[in-house]
């Protein structure tokens, strides 16, 4: 199935069963599963706009099910972290990710939730398997995937019918900031290495 | 050559992941600036063709606008276009954009476009040769609607809904009741107006 297909699946089950829907795929989005929960976010936006769906409880609930999410993937993480630990703890490159996340992982967990969302995924499971505490993943997380809710499901509602224009926008927009994030890695590296050198 | 080749050889792991860092970044950037430069195009669209002013070329149709779009800016009844088009009338079909909808329904493209906008532009110019009253398939009047639009969808004409609501007909028409009451300071908001006109509707209007 393609990811379009897949959009317009999740928004037809958004239209037929409303908030328990959007609070469900949010939660799978979270767990990592590959739905397109920034478009769901949008659209519930609109849809809320256009009397679709519930002004109170979609964004409740949905919020509720995507930190849901977020825990669940921060236990699988947790709780693979003495095989990873066995595997690649040892290793320098593994120690230096664990070291730099201690010290980064607030903004890290806080950005991928709503601006570098592809990278939400390897962030979660760095900070459960990484002995990264929980209180301070889940706040960080909390605030950043009010921020989603707000700020995406806000365009949505804002843009009303022209809600597929914005989630064009945001899509090229997020992809816009993860290129720019890689070229910056990647100067970063050349410099850093240059001057090593 | 020679020193070409040991040149290449003394390029590290780090220079090379470095590198692939820098070219897929700009390769991804490219097209995704692109895309956002002609979000600034498309979203000025309805205000730069002045859609407002009613009477829209059916060339001016665009994969991102939902039917329930092109039902307003046009004035055709949804239910119409519905009929016309073959197209079960859920409620998210007329909210999902045209290239959506032309992709669920595995119509293909013509011209590089997707092949749903020819059909809603025959659709309209059939209606606008002979228009159907259908009665108001949502029943309630909302925000997003325009008064062409309920004036053509219940059979009531445009200047007497506007007339009986206390506005003055001349270019009001084809303003998104939401838009209207805010522009004319109308008294007690959009709600009032969409009773106004509602009451209107329920006495005058065709019954879907």
């Amino acid at each position: 199935m393609s990811g379009i297909d897949l959009s317009s699946l999740a928004i037809s089950w958004m239209a037929a069963y409303g908030a328990p829907m959007v609070t469900g795929m949010l939660y799978l989005g979270g767990l990592g599963v590959p739905l397109p929960s920034t478009l769901i976010v949008i659209a519930a936006g609109a849809f809320i706009r256009q009397n679709l769906l519930d002004a109170y409880s979609t964004p409740l609930l949905g919020y509720l099910g995507t930190i849901a999410g977020d825990g669940s993937l921060y236990a699988v993480g947790y709780f693979a972290s003495s095989w990873l630990n066995q595997r690649f703890g040892q290793t320098s490159s593994w120690k230096n990710a664990q070291r730099l996340f201690t010290r980064r992982g607030g903004t890290a967990v806080f950005l991928t939730r709503w601006l570098l969302t592809a990278l939400a995924l390897p962030v979660t499971l760095i900070a459960g398997s990484s002995g990264y505490g929980f209180k301070k993943f889940f706040t960080f997380a909390m605030l950043g995937e009010l921020t989603w809710v707000l700020v995406y499901g806000g365009l949505g509602y804002a843009f009303g019918s022209q809600w597929e224009l914005i989630s064009d926008f945001i899509s090229n927009f997020s992809g816009f900031v993860l290129g720019a994030l890689a070229l910056g890695v990647g100067i970063y590296l050349l410099l850093h290495f240059n001057k090593k050198k | 050559m020679k020193s070409l080749i040991e040149k290449i050889k003394s390029i590290s792991i780090i220079q090379i992941i470095a590198l692939i860092l820098i070219i897929g970044g700009i390769a991804i950037m490219i097209p995704k600036g692109k895309g956002m430069f002609d979000f600034y195009k498309e979203a000025s669209y309805a205000a730069e063709n002045n859609f407002q002013a009613g009477n829209l070329s059916p060339d001016l149709i665009r994969p991102w606008m939902s039917l329930r779009y092109v039902a307003v800016a046009y004035a055709v009844p949804q239910k119409y276009l519905f009929d016309e088009l073959h197209i079960q009338p859920k409620k998210e079909t007329s909210l999902i954009g045209l290239a959506r909808l032309n992709l669920q329904m595995q119509l293909g493209t013509v011209d590089g476009q997707p092949a749903i906008l020819k059909h809603v532009k025959t659709v309209i110019l059939a209606y606008r040769a002979n228009p159907v009253m259908t009665g108001l398939i949502e029943q309630k009047v909302e925000d997003w609607m325009n008064v062409a639009y309920i004036a053509n969808s219940s059979g009531i004409p445009a200047d007497s809904i506007l007339q009986a609501a206390g506005i003055t007909p001349v270019g009001n028409a084809y303003k998104p009741l939401g838009f209207l009451s805010d522009e004319t300071h109308y008294n007690g908001g959009v709600k009032a107006l969409i009773a106004a006109i509602q009451k209107i509707v329920d006495a005058q209007g065709m019954k879907p």
